[in-house]
């Protein structure tokens, strides 16, 4: 028996693995009439013998979170559509998302939506990938087997108790499956007018009963979106690879081995300023981009409930614009130990050490002093839920304390407190204290622009500072949720953030400097701690099935940002305040046809961004549809369109010859499982 | 452009070239899903004295704290009844909403909250399932444990007779440990 009966039972259940999610409920009611839950079949004996994936480390229901957290389940993101990581995050409400390119995004939770999404920590399987050179995310190097991720937890405000630094504004939580879960193989291979040819395939393996493994690759070649007034010039090829490895010795243990490699070119078109001879060059050049990463992970359980893990992690990442290139490593180590106390207390504590190289070579027009800077962070934290009365309240309050190299020790304490008065309802309120670190481009960098040449060659400066210090937040928020049909789920919150020290820029007097080609005129623009800010909103949610086969689900947010400088006038404050929507909507539609087709349709609003560096981005509305069809357990065939109501939009600023608009695209692709 | 047009020649042509490839073993379940099907079997192993259903006509199995556990399980019990009553799976928040259950699982290592809800039921024909090492001890009846990648259970014996129910002797057997009342 044992092992065999785990196969035995394999392919209906694969439709039940396939279902995961909100929308399980329905699609395993079918299955039931089909007889296919073959689990069901099994005598208790069987039952007893069947291998098991290991659930997750302290669950919490997502009813009972005192915190904004949205769920992306892994059949979310297969009835999107999305081909991408990033594109998969509107599936959260609240969350802004705005393609600059074809290869570049800007991801804002709570406002401040920025190319690399400054004050949102991105996490894959535990593996922090934000780049401490430029503070953020390069999302377009940020994928993995699509099929592959259990769910994307989005947190809507601070993380930072829990995670650490730059969880200012919210925390993305990117979770594959363990490699028990991803057993057999998995091809999907596609074509379309955007991403012209894609494929990705898995394999998962057992090696004896307590071993399982999974290997990966997968490669697109992404077309071009519409440069305005001029040729195209934003394609793409990346391929990636990638292994995960579980190992269960005992019930009590387990230890989880992974890895990923990725390289590729993305193309793109910089204005590359010379300061000898003085002059600006447009260039379309690559970028080149490569990374690996290895983590090992060993989590226990003790008797009496209490858990530990302890993770270490490798990662290397490569880039090469034509501006600049950073090669950099980063060696982090974590330990989390989760122990329930006495008087009803169930704390996490846990400590963390990172060590972060980056090695810079760029043109003296975009110089980081030194170009070479090692950088260590010391964390520790502790977290503590007291139940005050039971099954009603429950206070949660811990700190993070941290020692970084450039604004010393923070510390970020937060306070949560939850109610639970039945009736399915839940009310929650919490304070936080979250930071956001410098990082190299506040604290070394100095980049020049052309301006002109007559009578002197005139450059801006724009000049890191050597004493800038972390972006500080206060975060009121509260939120309610409730259940009043088993059909109907409605989550709404709020929030108030009062910031201090962002990030701002001021102009200073200028100078004439001497150049190898004789003197140049620079007028200087620091980096300081200058801007203060009120940003206060709302966020709505609103997830229906009013039939075994339909799904629909409504989101809604309302953002109002104020930004101040603290003296005189900033040249950043319009555009901080300016890159994020009032007004976000969105309107999903689950559809299950019969005979095996899908039919989603998402309706999505984004309202105007009044002012990023100028430019200002029209309201839109984009409808995305996607047809799938289950043809047998095996094979699946979907056709998607995205973005139809127009033939192109911009999403986001960029201003004369980068400017790109997103177009209408589509594609189909067909997926085998085994 | 139309959606349909895009898929046309391309299509085909990447179908073609994707290579053939051999069947396999496929995933395994999560522990939820065995779970859920445990608590399924459940209310066809224990029998309940008519009293506990007051007048109800369908079969309740409710689930505290666990949203993957509770999704399966309405997959399981879908369509499904039990001596005349319809399977019903619902969630419920606290442990005062477990009075109306037949069967009750107890989510996470929430070990204050198993205490509540086996109060709330102490004495009813309420059959109690749980996780955590304490709740055989607090009066919990089965509970799940995981052992080398599979899911067993062990039955507090005394806690059931107290209850009313009676449970067959064939998952008395089955159980891991027949474990001891305090």
């Amino acid at each position: 028996m044992n092992r065999r009966s785990g196969s035995a039972i394999g392919r209906g259940w694969l439709v039940g693995l396939l279902l995961g999610g909100w929308l399980a409920p329905a699609q395993h009611a079918r299955a039931t009439d089909e007889g296919a839950t073959p689990l069901k079949r099994l005598t208790l004996e069987q039952l007893m013998q069947v291998e098991v994936t290991s659930p997750s480390k302290k669950p919490e229901s997502l009813l009972e979170t005192a915190a904004a957290v949205y769920v992306i389940t892994q059949e979310d993101i297969r009835r999107s559509g999305a081909t991408s990581l990033v594109e998969a995050l509107r599936l959260a409400p609240g969350v802004h998302v705005a393609r600059i390119d074809a290869n570049t995004w800007a991801v804002g939770i709570r406002g401040f939506t920025s190319r690399l999404s400054r004050a949102v920590l991105v996490l894959i399987d535990g593996r922090a990938v934000y780049s401490p050179l430029f503070a953020g995310v390069y999302w377009e190097v940020q994928d993995t087997m699509l099929e592959d991720v259990e769910r994307i937890e989005v947190i809507r405000g601070p993380g930072g108790t829990l995670w650490g630094a730059n969880a200012v504004n919210g925390v993305i939580n990117i979770i594959t499956k363990g490699a028990r879960e991803t057993q057999g193989l998995l091809a999907t291979t596609g074509v379309g007018t955007e991403e012209r040819v894609f494929g990705r395939a898995r394999y998962g393996g057992e090696v004896g009963p307590d071993l399982a493994y999974r290997v990966y690759g997968k490669g697109f070649e992404r077309t071009e979106q519409s440069a305005v007034g001029t040729a195209n010039f934003d394609g793409a090829q990346i391929a990636r690879g990638g292994f995960r490895m579980d190992w269960t010795p005992l019930a009590s243990d387990g230890v989880t081995l992974q890895g990923d490699l990725y390289g590729g070119g993305i193309d793109g078109r910089a204005a590359i300023t010379h300061l000898d001879p003085p002059g600006v060059e447009l260039s379309n050049r690559k970028t080149d981009v490569s990374g690996t990463n290895l983590l090992a992970r060993w989590q226990h359980r003790y008797d009496g409930g209490s858990d530990s893990s302890v993770q270490l992690y490798y990662d290397r990442t490569r880039r090469d614009e034509p501006t600049f290139r950073e090669l950099r490593d980063t060696l982090d180590f974590d330990f989390q130990h989760h122990v329930t106390l006495p008087f009803a207390q169930d704390a996490v504590w846990g400590l963390g050490y990172r060590y972060s190289s980056g090695d810079v070579s760029s043109l003296p027009s975009l110089a980081f002093t030194p170009p070479r800077r090692s950088d260590q962070l010391f964390q520790a934290f502790v977290q503590d839920e007291i139940t005050l009365a039971p099954e009603l309240l429950r206070l949660t309050i811990g700190t993070k304390f941290e020692h970084n190299d450039y604004s010393g020790y923070e510390l970020q304490p937060s306070a949560r407190l939850l109610l639970t008065p039945g009736g399915s309802q839940v009310f929650w309120a919490a304070i936080s204290r979250p930071v956001r670190t410098p990082s190299r481009v506040e604290d070394d960098l100095e980049a020049s622009g052309f301006v002109t040449v007559t009578p002197l060659p005139i450059f801006t400066r724009l000049i890191g500072n050597g004493n800038f210090d972390s972006e500080r937040a206060v975060v009121y928020e509260a939120g309610y949720r409730t259940q009043p049909l088993d059909s109907l789920f409605v989550d709404v919150a709020g929030f108030y953030n009062v910031y201090r020290d962002l990030l701002g820029a001021k102009l200073g007097a200028p100078f004439v400097e001497a150049g190898a080609g004789g003197p140049r005129f620079v007028l200087p623009i620091f980096l300081s701690n200058d801007l203060d800010a009120t940003v206060y909103g709302v966020e709505v949610a609103l997830d229906t099935r009013p039939t075994d086969w339909w799904q629909v689900k409504v989101s809604y947010s309302y953002l109002q940002m104020d930004v101040r400088p603290q003296s005189g006038t900033d040249l950043l404050a319009a555009s901080t305040a300016g890159s994020s929507p009032h007004n976000l909507a969105s309107l999903e539609s689950i559809l299950d046809l019969p005979h095996g087709l899908e039919l989603d349709t998402t309706l999505r609003y984004v309202d105007v961004l009044p002012n990023q560096e100028g430019v200002r981005i029209s309201n839109y509305f984009a409808l995305d549809l996607r047809l799938g069809w289950r043809m047998s357990d095996r094979i699946e065939l979907q056709i998607v369109g995205q973005n139809l109501l127009a033939s192109q939009h911009p999403e986001f600023g960029k201003d004369g010859p980068n400017a790109v608009e997103i177009r209408r695209g589509c594609y189909g692709q067909v997926t085998w499982r085994y | 452009m139309s959606a349909v047009r895009c898929i046309s020649r391309r299509m085909l042509l990447s179908l073609l070239l994707t290579p053939l490839v051999p069947a396999s073993v496929a995933a395994a379940p999560t522990a939820s899903e065995v779970k859920a099907v445990y608590l399924y079997n459940f209310a066809s192993f224990v029998d309940w004295p008519d009293t506990a259903f007051g007048g109800s006509e369908t079969f309740e199995i409710c689930v505290l704290r666990d949203d993957s556990l509770s999704r399966a399980l309405e997959g399981v019990v879908a369509g499904e009844s039990v001596g005349g009553r319809r399977l019903v799976a619902r969630r419920i928040a606290r442990a005062l909403e477990a009075a109306g259950c037949q069967i009750v699982f107890i989510g996470g290592n929430e070990t204050v909250g198993a205490s509540g809800v086996l109060q709330a039921v102490a004495g009813k024909p309420v059959l109690t399932v749980g996780e955590v090492e304490v709740f055989a001890r607090e009066g919990g009846m089965i509970r799940f444990v995981m052992e080398r990648g599979t899911v067993r259970f062990q039955i507090n014996a005394a806690a059931v007779s107290r209850s009313g129910l009676v449970m067959s002797s064939k998952l008395l057997q089955l159980a891991r440990v027949a474990v001891a009342d305090d």
